[in-house]
């Protein structure tokens, strides 16, 4: 249980620091009121604006201010639509964690077998075709796959739609490009890090005694496996997200990737802070439930929780 | 590890399934008057006094009546105003029509009219629109349908806010009672005007859907429903309306025309849009104090070449600041010269220090090829020049700084067809002027405030003589706002990146 603590108490501080970072960053390139304002701003609307948002203020007052009130739960408002951080940001996570979570499922029913396979047999011709199908996926940019996905079952074959979001099948391509881009790297850990915990004699052995092969793969592969395959995955979460801006940005699909780039680009500051925030908690939590399970996975490990 | 991976499978497979049975987005169908419309940017609030943002401004455009509107040659015509006159120097007068109805049942009046500027001039609100309303002191309601407005000294520009095009400084009027009697949320989340379209549904980040106002006092068209949904992405909005998944396009890339003409059901509308982009040289600090060098890098500069080789026909280079739909514009004005060997001797007989300069990425139109192309051409004369890319939200606080270096590409939003938004960079007392233009501010401070229509024009001509004389602006080009629709959209596009429904026509 001490364990967990130290790893709470890690993430606050992480939280803390990213989002001090984030603070200080993204007011360095100017503010929104330039945005806001026609390309021609007397000075005093430039000064009314300002003081509106809060932005007169001496840059540390600003951020004890924003502090203070993060605590309370309190993300402030954006500067450009009339809506509260929280309620813009509700709006968007949904349809991320929907797109993220599906890709997530998908490609860890597809990578982790694969990987498995390619570790179980190396040099195997499935072996070489994940080589060499890992080497094309993940060397393509994951806009063109996007824009080819949609060329093709979209515009040529008239299967799906385009763009947004609404249906079971406006959900198809994006998830698919997410889920392509994500495959390879998992597979090819997978295949990696069990070759590297798994001791080939032993598995040797267990052939050699006349143990059928299934039994060989599920008892003792996968036994000691499991670690980093639990590790694999939370770090492939961290990736979903990052591919997820990309992708939802090519799509219009309205999640807090595309939102991060939008209010990034016109300095809503308070939105990026608030992402920044939501973002770190969701990683902090993965860290910990990764952190549980790995002593669930690894009885080794429980005696000193 | 199993049951929660279990767990996780099933809340997704429910939430696919809700997203299954909940309402589907109807297909495009330019039939039974319904059309599905993407703009290229998403929606803020959509509050008039709070948004100057040109997609909100679209959909407001929609909902909200003015009190005038505006011919595509820049003439004022009457909408809620059936007429208007100066009563005085410093007095316009508006005479109401007496037969128009908010959505919510109640009459406009003059008292609606009052409260919806008040409500733009008030400090509190911090409204974008403020600045351009500045000059007005006070409104009066003389009676139910008339409205006069006082300004501080004579305002011959005053009228045109009071039409819905132009970006900043519009007047949509709001109910007095829906505004006072509500939230600010509900106002921005809810908007309720008079215009010939109401608001249906908005899923914010998704869509809006419009339908026809009945009771609308003004023309109905063949558009009884429409939805507008955002699509930022350039070539996501083409495939959206190959696949005919929406009906009209908003920012069609020229790089996609050939797609949209190739298609049988499917073609291109275009206007010369209101935006004019300058070169502007900052001629305060080294190289361009000088005017010799000034005109040396103007004359380096092949802008013809560039702009038919980067925009084709939709684009087209101006002799002078303004483009030609503006009501003041001097057709007289001579072409810039181009003529590399003169620049070159300049430049030579200079020997100026190198100085590097900064540039929008995606802002406007082949902005950086355009940056690109110029730097090359300046470069082959012997100008010294580190390109800078960077996005726009970056070199906009850099120029409103004054740090934006010695020169920049920037665009300014004619819309309102009147030459006084040429003052906006011109007259130095603002911060994003880049000097005093010798003979420019007596004549377009004189203009700002001439009443007579004919002396106007003058000054403003005078103006933009002494605008080129003195090089400020290295060279001017004005690109086009390209739609793409269905062949069942008959419509007329004369405002730049506007739609006004109204205007559109459906011949199936």
């Amino acid at each position: 249980m001490r364990v967990i603590y130290r790893q709470l108490l890690q993430g606050l501080l992480v939280i803390w620091i990213v989002l001090s970072a984030t603070f200080v960053l993204v007011r360095l390139s100017g503010d929104p009121v330039a945005i806001l304002l026609p390309e021609n701003p007397p000075q005093e609307a430039i000064d009314l604006l300002q003081a509106k948002l809060g932005l007169d203020r001496p840059i540390y007052v600003q951020y004890v201010d924003f502090l203070s009130s993060a605590l309370t739960g309190d993300m402030g408002q954006s500067y450009f639509e009339g809506s509260s951080v929280s309620e813009i940001i509700g709006r968007h996570l949904g349809n991320t964690l929907l797109l993220a979570g599906v890709a997530f499922i998908a490609s860890a029913l597809i990578a982790i077998p694969t990987g498995i396979y390619a570790a179980v047999y190396p040099g195997s011709f499935g072996d070489r075709l994940l080589q060499v199908t890992a080497v094309v996926f993940s060397s393509i940019p994951a806009f063109w796959l996007a824009l080819l996905l949609v060329q093709f079952f979209a515009l040529y074959m008239n299967w799906l739609p385009t763009y947004g979001t609404g249906t079971w099948r406006h959900l198809v391509l994006p998830a698919a490009t997410l889920t392509l881009i994500s495959i390879p790297s998992l597979a090819r850990l997978t295949r990696s890090s069990l070759l590297e915990v798994l001791p080939l004699n032993y598995v040797q052995a267990s052939r050699a005694k006349g143990m059928p092969e299934r039994r060989v793969v599920l008892r003792v592969v996968l036994r000691n496996a499991l670690v980093p395959i639990i590790t694999l995955l939370t770090l492939e979460i961290g990736s979903l997200l990052g591919g997820a801006v990309v992708t939802e940005t090519v799509f219009s699909w309205p999640g807090i990737g595309h939102l991060t780039v939008v209010s990034l680009q016109r300095r809503d500051f308070p939105i990026v802070q608030g992402v920044v925030i939501y973002v770190s908690i969701i990683f902090v939590v993965i860290t910990i439930v990764n952190e549980l399970l790995i002593r669930l996975a690894s009885p080794r490990l429980r005696g000193d929780a | 590890m199993r049951t929660i991976l279990t767990g996780m499978t099933m809340a997704l497979c429910l939430g696919v399934a809700m997203n299954a049975i909940a309402t589907v987005p109807s297909a495009a169908q330019a039939k039974d008057g319904a059309i599905t419309v993407a703009l290229s940017g998403g929606l803020d609030r959509l509050d008039p006094a709070l948004t100057s943002n040109g997609t909100d401004l679209v959909i407001l455009g929609q909902i909200y009546d003015t009190l005038l509107r505006m011919d595509p040659d820049g003439t004022l015509q009457p909408a809620v105003a059936k007429s208007y006159e100066a009563t005085g120097e410093n007095t316009w007068r508006f005479h109401l029509r007496d037969d128009v109805k908010f959505q919510d049942g109640s009459k406009l009046t003059a008292a609606d009219v009052k409260f919806s500027i008040e409500r733009i001039l008030d400090k509190s609100m911090a409204s974008t629109h403020a600045s351009q309303l500045s000059t007005i002191e006070n409104v009066v309601a003389v009676d139910d349908y008339t409205i006069d407005l006082v300004t501080r000294g004579p305002d011959p520009q005053l009228p045109r806010r009071m039409q819905a095009y132009g970006g900043t400084g519009r007047v949509f009027i709001v109910s007095k009672n829906y505004v006072e009697s509500n939230t600010p949320e509900t106002v921005s989340d809810k908007p309720m005007g008079s215009g010939p379209y109401k608001l249906d549904e908005w899923s914010k980040g998704q869509k809006i859907v419009l339908s026809e106002n009945a009771d609308y006092w003004g023309d109905h068209s063949d558009v009884k429903l429409a939805t507008f949904t955002f699509i930022p992405e350039n070539s996501t909005r083409v495939n959206a309306l190959l696949q005919k998944e929406v009906d009209l396009i908003q920012r069609l890339p020229i790089a996609d025309i050939e797609r949209v003409e190739g298609s049988d059901s499917l073609h291109v509308i275009w206007t010369p849009n209101g935006l004019v982009h300058n070169i502007n040289l900052d001629c305060r600090s080294a190289p361009f104090d000088d005017i010799e060098v000034r005109k040396a890098f103007s004359e380096s500069l092949d802008l013809e070449g560039i702009v038919e080789s980067l925009l084709g026909e939709y684009g087209r280079v101006l002799s002078g600041p303004l483009p030609p739909q503006v009501v003041q514009y001097d057709e007289t004005l001579e072409p810039r010269k181009y003529d590399p060997e003169a620049a070159f001797a300049v430049v030579q007989e200079k020997g100026l220090a190198p100085f590097s300069t900064n540039t929008s990425d995606g802002r406007y139109i082949a902005d950086r090829e355009i940056y690109q192309a110029i730097n090359a051409q300046a470069g082959a004369v012997g100008f010294q020049i580190t390109p800078r890319v960077m996005e726009w939200g970056r070199l906009i606080n850099m120029i409103i700084n004054g740090t934006a270096g010695p020169l920049y590409i920037v665009g300014w939003d004619y819309s309102e067809n009147d030459a006084s938004k040429m003052h906006a960079f011109g007259n130095s007392s603002r911060p994003t002027a880049l000097c005093k233009v010798p003979g420019y501010d007596e004549a377009a401070n004189k203009a700002m405030t001439e009443l007579d229509d004919e002396k106007r024009t003058a000054l403003w001509r005078e103006a933009q003589r002494a605008m080129n004389e003195s090089y400020m602006i290295a060279g001017t080009w004005q690109a086009a706002s390209i739609f793409g629709a269905r062949n069942e959209i008959k419509w007329e596009a004369n405002f730049g990146d506007n739609i006004s429904l109204s205007d559109i026509k459906i011949e199936p």
